[in-house]
């Protein structure tokens, strides 16, 4: 975690053009925080926001630290999976913004927090407006990146993530390009770019972080031994992260170790109950033939419907293929279909599927299917792997409403 | 630290926690509709009207102004800290001579809740809170002088409540114990891998740590209130290391809940004045601002729990004809004392090292008996004066009887048939009309007054005053029950400890008029008085310490003085400002009413009457108030809350 | 006063827009998309000084050093550092003032493990470079890129699989780390040396410097920020006579990082020349760009340089009056070189560090260099001893234009001693240093005699105002409400 200490201090410097970032507030002058005892055992990116916390302590003025602030937030949520960050994120980058306007750092935050909150094409414009300003932004760059890939403009994405590449070289892009490769349906490519990645890489969150992406890549492409040893090793890099320990339980199933699979799910849904993981849960006992404790996975998955419906939030894809597994397709249809118009604009009637997001094709193909309109289903889950990506959620969708229509 | 109040936790926490905004109206409503039932008069004395709605602005006004200042907070702590799937733990460790306590406390979000709550619902609460703990004391890692200890649950308990969605969320509440006689080093591990806010303290008990990396206060005090400050992120603390030696004071908090400095009171309010203090360079105009704020900081105070038994004295004494002068005689005791307390406390607290937490459990049942004290005194009083009632009547009226007085009541009269906004008149109509019906009535009437002209009157303040008019029951014989509410498992004073309104109206019909001047004749008044205002007075109000702490802090020790006084005068005139407000009115109408009866009989002589009777009850009961809270306080210092 | 209020007002508006977010429906689940990470903490790329001055002990040839990786934590544990394999750390020489290097020197990492079996970075005390016990080291080639106009046309290998002195982690795993050092040193072809290796990170100053960019003063300055924090030093000792064309003897450096990008090719990342530009000269949004962009294109930045940022800041602060505009002072420092001093002839402006190495060494070094008349400093090349924030803040604030001041972080040297001879740098803060060492030294109380404007002394916490205001409402509420009663009463 030293090491961390340290990039996560330059990541401050960086971000606050080398302002005394590094002072507590607390009166020992002159003395960096790094040498304060405590968080040092905690995550490096708790001890970032640390860091800042205090600078803005003593320098309420200091946008940049603000705005830095706010991806960190961003970012923690991402790893927590704790949505309160967002709002904290929010007020930060307002503040961010509040004290200088062209700020590019604060809209590229902007940026991220819309994504995470799947407000892409919000997430898009103000990456935009962050580029706008600073054509060099990292996160303004990689943010772009995510919001057309997720709003399926594909090739828009690729130029995006070849230009970010170009200008703002690092770990955030090679694993973007990658990603962008991966969904053009050019896996090698793609394990070629994380290569190199896992030999730039040395902060261990990102070290892990490519290893998991390597590991979903061989599993994508039916190599799910080396997908168990790479997210192995990506726990062993970082045993914080639960995406990690999601790959070694399907790379586990994939190779037969239900056991294995089984005992990953069940502390993955101990450490972060998300709609996924619970699913997943469920549905390995349904395989282990343990019906119960199915049900009760998936009434907890309910519950999380039951939440959403209350903050009045959009369950999102998740929870859409969760209701057309175990649930009710009417609503999985509904929110698929939600999801197409808020991605991709209205449904196409007859004739070709635009190219809109895979998940979101796919997951609606899925809907149509549970339905009974398989024809329909057929078209979606066609168009969710025309671009070569193919997972085996997608092949399986797929092959069923084949099957189906047969 | 006492195992022994499991369930009480939660309880007590919550009102403060939980729903602040449903507990203050509660407390303030004393002084919304107490003239409306109790002054009759009121209905016609167009100062009485301006009074009553002055009064019932400006609790309106605090109450948005208490909402509005934690309203951000409550909106945030009524969530957990890292949304709904969170499972919050809090260890605190405390190192005794001959054991190890660790007080292990889980907080389940709405999802984690959902996991466990099938084995609940089998097994029901206390067995599966008995089993969390166990096993909870297997998954906590100590280790005593490199010795693995064992963990034995004490105590466990589980408390449901409600969270988002009409989800349950849970709390665990364990009291673990390993023996271990005077341990020098001390390794401590949760397991915790959940996701959530894991917090670790460690004190000493007649045991001194030497060093410690962990805090000895709570930062959520014992996860109840989660701060939500931008610049802080959640603890994610899961081990602490300490050494130990013998020696060192006794763990005197009663509470481990309860921080060193006071927390009961130091609302985001103060907390946040003082960092202003601390924050700002003092200029003359800043100081002023700050003395104003101190002011308005006292006058809140005044209002809020600590001392609604005081306004209820207030109250009480106001039925005198000295009114005004004990009422000041109080204001000026409870100030005094009050500020003097402080002054003493604040020493207290920046000489020693005393946790001054340690002694308001004495304060408070000081306080209490005084105010039991207090009370009798004045049921004493209260009775004696009945016997004068009758030639009292007699010798008043003749002054009192003269024309102008008639068209005084006319004029008044119209003015509250078409006074929509006093909506006391309606209840009381209605009251009236069936004055000697079922108890109920008295608040049907109530809502039907104010639904009918909800409408009609678009001002804010009315749906408060509504809202303050069905929460709680009514207010003056919730003098008593306020202060009840306030202590953890005593009663709702919704069902109802407390007599009701019908039936006093009934009881008061047969009692004899005019015990209000009888009772002026009473020798010992002023020392009841005297001894209220020093109860009032008794405990220091933990904000006013806090600032007092917080500016000596900043070596403006003379401002924290000076802005303690400030408070003070608040405190006064929020007190003063009502007992006047009661008094004032009640007293000159109460004549001029009287007179009005003699010159005509007929309905509203008849009403006025069976209201002039009413009065003389209404010592006894709120004096009767008065002891029962006196009790209750002291009762509730003793069971340590 | 009313100011101070308005402020409260403003933040207590702030304050309830805060607020209002917990009012806003929340999302229940944190985003399921496929998320890579945003932040990546890569500083083995940042470029944090240039340094280029007159051998003192070896007047014919000239140093060039260049530090990376700022903050290198010495203390505490298995702490290493090292270069980025993936990259290019560039030294550019240019000879002829057009602003294009003739000469890139250019260092180029690789990682050798001896054991791969074990994570660690020694696997016992290591007495030389080539101890077996030194676990992990890094090796370096020297090319020398040959270039007319810029591009390039031949170049040579002056120095293939040199070793890079590791990361002094500690007494017992380094017990003579100085010769660890020594064997780092390696001569070149033609006269020269060159080091790569850890260092002691030798820039000086407080870092709360840059608070005046957010209107605060210097108040609290006075700590050496750097104290105790290592960096990753490249230095060269190159004959002068190598660098310069013949009767020309002002030469222009800058370093340069390339990284290699997912689609294989290099892209620059990071730039640095004169100290303290990308902090105070080129505002924020333009930092990415400048560092991407090549000396040739510098005429862009030239506003920045003609009229600053920071003299208005000063002048807001300490009532320094800002100097007429544009600053042609300021561009003769940044861009030009200073006519007669180290500008050369036919200069193309541009941000290069320029170095007149026909003045001769000085035996008594200034700290302020040029300012106090010693030819030999900054901003003529710049020496390690140099006080370039010292400097730079004083020029900025027109001293060259006659405009006396004192301004200063009041750290005016490193806090350890540096060498006589090459690299001069100090040697790294041993890992076995305690980390209680880092806490600096107050300078002396109050910095600067001018007195700080007002106003912008005062922070204003967030979060304060709205109660604060909220109670003096209801004070007032209550006491115009007990007054009004009064009144009524009275007339009734």
């Amino acid at each position: 975690m030293r090491r961390r200490l340290m990039i996560v201090l330059a990541l401050v410097v960086a971000m606050t053009g080398g302002a005394a970032v590094v002072f507590r507030g607390d009166g020992e002058r002159g003395r960096p925080a790094v040498a304060v005892e405590g968080d040092a055992s905690g995550p490096g990116l708790r001890t970032a926001i640390g860091r800042l916390q205090d600078r803005l302590r003593e320098q309420p003025k200091d946008d940049r630290a603000w705005a830095a602030l706010g991806v960190g937030y961003v970012e923690e949520a991402r790893q927590t999976g704790d949505p309160t960050l967002y709002a904290r994120a929010e007020e930060a980058l307002d503040r961010s913004l509040a004290l200088k306007g062209d700020n590019a750092g604060a809209f590229a935050g902007r940026a991220a927090l819309a994504a995470a909150r799947h407000d892409f094409g919000g997430a898009l414009r103000s990456a935009d407006q962050a580029l706008a300003i600073n054509p060099y932004e990292a996160r303004g760059l990689a943010v772009r990146v995510d919001a057309l890939v997720e709003l399926g403009r594909l090739d828009d994405a690729w130029k995006a993530v070849q230009e970010a590449d170009s200008r703002k070289p690092g770990i955030p892009i090679f694993t973007r390009y990658a990603y962008v490769l991966e969904l053009r349906g050019k896996p090698a490519k793609a394990r070629e770019v994380l290569g190199r990645a896992l030999e730039s890489a040395t902060d261990p969150a990102d070290l892990s972080f490519v290893r998991y992406q390597l590991g979903d890549l061989a599993l994508n492409t039916g190599r799910p031994r080396d997908a168990l040893t790479l997210f192995g090793d990506a726990l062993r890099d970082d045993p914080q992260n639960l995406a990690a320990l999601d790959g070694r339980a399907r790379a586990r199933q994939a190779t037969g170790d239900v056991g294995g699979a089984l005992a990953d799910r069940e502390a993955l849904a101990g450490r972060a109950p998300l709609p996924g993981y619970v699913t997943a849960l469920g549905e390995l006992y349904d395989a282990r033939g343990l019906p119960d404790k199915a049900r009760a996975q998936y009434g907890i998955v309910r519950t999380w419907s039951a939440l959403a419906r209350a903050n009045g939030v959009d369950p999102d894809l998740e929870l859409a293929l969760f209701e057309a597994d175990h649930g009710d397709p009417a609503t999985a249809l509904r929110t698929a279909r939600a999801e197409w118009r808020a991605r991709c604009g209205p449904p196409p009637p007859a004739g070709r599927i635009p190219v809109c997001s895979l998940h979101v094709s796919d997951a609606l193909g899925w809907a149509l299917h549970a339905t009974g309109d398989d024809r329909e289903a057929l078209r979606y889950a066609r168009a969710a792997t025309a671009t070569g990506y193919h997972p085996p959620s997608f092949t399986h969708h797929l092959e069923t409403i084949k099957a189906a229509l047969k | 630290m006492t195992p022994d109040r499991p369930s009480a936790v939660p309880q007590a926490a919550e009102p403060a926690v939980i729903r602040p905004a449903v507990t203050r109206p509660a407390v303030i409503q004393p002084a919304v509709a107490r003239p409306g039932r109790f002054l009759p008069g009121l209905r016609w004395g167009r100062a009485g009207v301006w009074g009553l709605r002055v009064v019932i602005g400006v609790v309106l006004a605090v109450q948005v102004l208490l909402l509005l200042s934690t309203g951000a907070g409550a909106a945030e702590t009524r969530r957990h800290p890292l949304g709904n799937f969170t499972t919050n733990t809090y260890d605190g460790l405390v190192i005794g001579p001959d054991a190890v306590r660790v007080e292990h406390v889980e907080d389940l979000a709405e999802i984690p809740s959902a996991q466990v709550m099938a084995e609940l619902d089998a097994s029901g609460d206390a067995v599966w809170a008995d089993r969390r703990c166990r096993a909870a004391g297997q998954a906590l890692r100590l280790v005593l002088d490199g010795r693995p200890g064992t963990l034995v649950p004490e105590r466990a308990t589980a408390t449901r409540r409600d969270g988002q969605a009409g989800l349950r969320t849970l709390r665990v509440d364990c009291v673990l114990k390993a023996p271990a006689k005077t341990v020098r080093r001390v390794e401590f591990a949760t397991g915790a891998t959940a996701a959530g806010w894991h917090e670790i303290t460690a004190r000493g008990d007649r045991m001194a740590l030497v060093s410690s990396d962990v805090p000895e206060e709570s930062r959520s005090s014992r996860l109840t209130s989660y701060p939500a400050d931008l610049l802080s992120s959640p603890p994610d603390r899961r081990t602490a290391r300490l050494e130990a030696r013998a020696g060192g004071p006794a763990l005197t908090e009663t509470d481990p809940a309860l921080p060193r400095i006071l927390p009961r009171g130091s609302d985001s309010l103060t907390r946040s004045f003082t960092s202003l203090v601390a924050s700002h360079h003092l200029t003359p105009g800043f100081a002023l601002l700050a003395a104003l704020i101190a002011v308005a900081l006292g006058a809140l105070h005044a209002l809020a729990p600590g001392h609604g038994k005081t306004l209820m004295a207030a109250y009480a004494i106001s039925r005198t004809s000295r009114a005004r002068r004990d009422v000041l005689t109080l204001g000026l005791t409870v100030t005094l004392t009050h500020t003097a307390g402080v002054l003493v406390l604040g020493l207290l607290v920046t000489a020693t090292d005393l946790a001054p937490a340690a002694l308001y459990p004495w304060l408070t049942l000081l306080s209490g008996l005084l105010l039991a004290a207090a009370g009798v005194t004045l049921i004493r009083r209260a009775l004696r004066s009945r016997h004068h009632a009758h030639d009292h009547h007699h010798t008043h009226h003749p002054h009192t009887h003269h024309p102008n007085t008639r068209h005084d009541h006319a004029h008044d009269h119209d003015a509250h048939d078409h006074d929509a906004h006093d909506h006391d008149a309606h209840d009381h109509d209605a009251h009236d009309h069936d004055a000697h019906d079922h108890d109920a009535h008295d608040d049907d009437a109530s809502h039907r007054g104010d639904d009918a002209d909800a409408p009609s009157t678009p001002k804010p303040a009315r749906p408060r005053a509504h809202a303050a008019q069905v929460n709680g029951p009514d207010p003056i014989e919730d003098g008593p029950s306020t202060a009840l509410a306030l202590l953890p498992r005593i009663p709702d004073p919704g069902q109802g400890t407390a007599p009701d309104p019908g039936r006093r109206a009934r009881s008061a019909s047969r009692r004899a008029p005019w015990a209000q001047s009888a009772s002026s004749r009473a020798p010992r008044d002023r020392s009841g008085v005297a001894i209220m205002g020093f109860a009032g007075g008794m405990v220091p109000s933990p904000s006013a310490v806090l600032v007092l702490v917080g500016a000596a802090a900043l070596g403006r020790a003379w401002f924290g003085v000076a802005l303690v006084v400030a408070y003070g005068a608040g405190l006064a005139i929020a007190l003063v400002g009502v007992g006047l407000l009661v008094c004032g009115p009640g007293r000159s109408l109460a004549e001029r009413v009287h007179g009005g009866l003699h010159g005509r009989g007929g309905r509203l002589g008849e009403r006025l009457h069976r209201l002039m009777h009413g009065v003389g009850v209404l010592p006894v009961l709120s004096a009767g108030a008065v002891v029962l809270a006196g009790l209750a306080i002291a009762l509730r210092a003793i069971a340590g809350t | 006063m009313s100011k101070r209020i308005a402020a409260l007002g403003a933040s207590g508006l702030a304050v309830l827009a805060a607020g209002t977010y917990s009012l806003m429906p929340p999302q229940v689940t944190a985003s399921s998309h496929r998320e890579a990470p945003l932040i990546s903490g890569q500083p083995q790329y940042d470029n944090t000084d240039v340094y280029a001055f007159v051998s003192p002990d070896r007047p014919d040839t000239t140093t060039l050093i260049a530090n990376f990786l700022p903050f290198e934590e010495p203390a505490g544990g298995p702490n290493f550092y090292t270069f980025a394999k993936d990259a290019r750390y560039d030294l550019n020489v240019d000879a002829d003032g057009d602003s294009q290097p003739e000469q890139t020197f250019r260092f180029t990492f690789k990682n050798q493990v001896k054991n791969g079996n074990t994570f660690l970075y020694n696997t016992g005390p290591v007495k030389s470079l080539a101890d077996p016990a030194l676990n992990l080291t890094q090796t370096y080639d020297l090319e020398l890129v040959h270039r007319r106009n810029g591009t390039r046309y031949a170049s040579e290998y002056l120095i293939r699989n040199a070793p890079v002195a590791p990361s002094n982690v500690g007494a017992a795993s380094m017990p003579d780390y100085p010769t660890l050092r020594n064997q780092a040193i390696k001569d070149l072809p033609s006269g020269g040396k060159v080091f790569a290796g850890q260092a002691d990170d030798p820039f000086f100053l407080d870092l709360r410097v840059f608070d005046l960019l957010y209107g605060t003063n210097l108040k609290e300055v006075g700590n050496d920020t750097l104290k105790n924090y290592n960096v990753q030093t490249v230095a060269l000792q190159i004959p002068t006579k190598l660098l310069i064309k013949e009767g020309q003897p002002i030469i222009g450096v800058y370093s340069s990082v390339l990284r290699q990008n997912a689609a294989g090719e290099y892209a620059p990342v990071s730039r640095l020349a004169m100290p303290l530009v990308n902090e105070v000269v080129i505002p924020m949004k333009d930092k990415d760009r400048f560092n991407a962009s090549i000396p040739w294109h510098d005429a862009q930045f030239g506003k920045y340089v003609t009229s600053p940022e920071l003299p208005k800041l000063l002048e807001a602060i300490y009532k320094v009056k800002a100097p007429a505009e544009p600053r042609n002072d300021l561009v003769q420092v940044f861009l030009t070189g200073v006519p007669k001093l180290n500008q050369p002839p036919g200069v193309r402006p541009a941000e290069l560090m320029r170095l007149n190495t026909s003045i001769p060494p000085t035996a008594a070094p200034k700290r302020l260099g040029v300012l106090d008349g010693d030819t030999a400093g900054y901003p003529n090349g710049r020496r390690l001893t140099d006080d370039v924030v010292d400097i730079s803040l004083q020029a900025v604030a027109g001293e060259l234009l006659g405009a006396k001041n004192d301004l200063g972080d009041k750290v005016d040297a490193n806090d350890r001693p540096f060498g006589k001879t090459f690299p001069y740098v100090a040697l790294p803060t041993s890992g076995s240093t305690t980390k209680s060492a880092a806490v600096g030294v107050s300078g002396r109380p109050d910095v600067l005699d001018v007195k700080p404007a007002g106003a912008s002394s005062s922070t204003d916490e967030g979060g304060t105002p709205l109660p604060a205001i909220a109670a003096l409402v209801g004070g007032g509420a209550l006491l115009s409400g007990g007054l009004t009663w009064w009144f009524r009463r009275r007339i009734v």
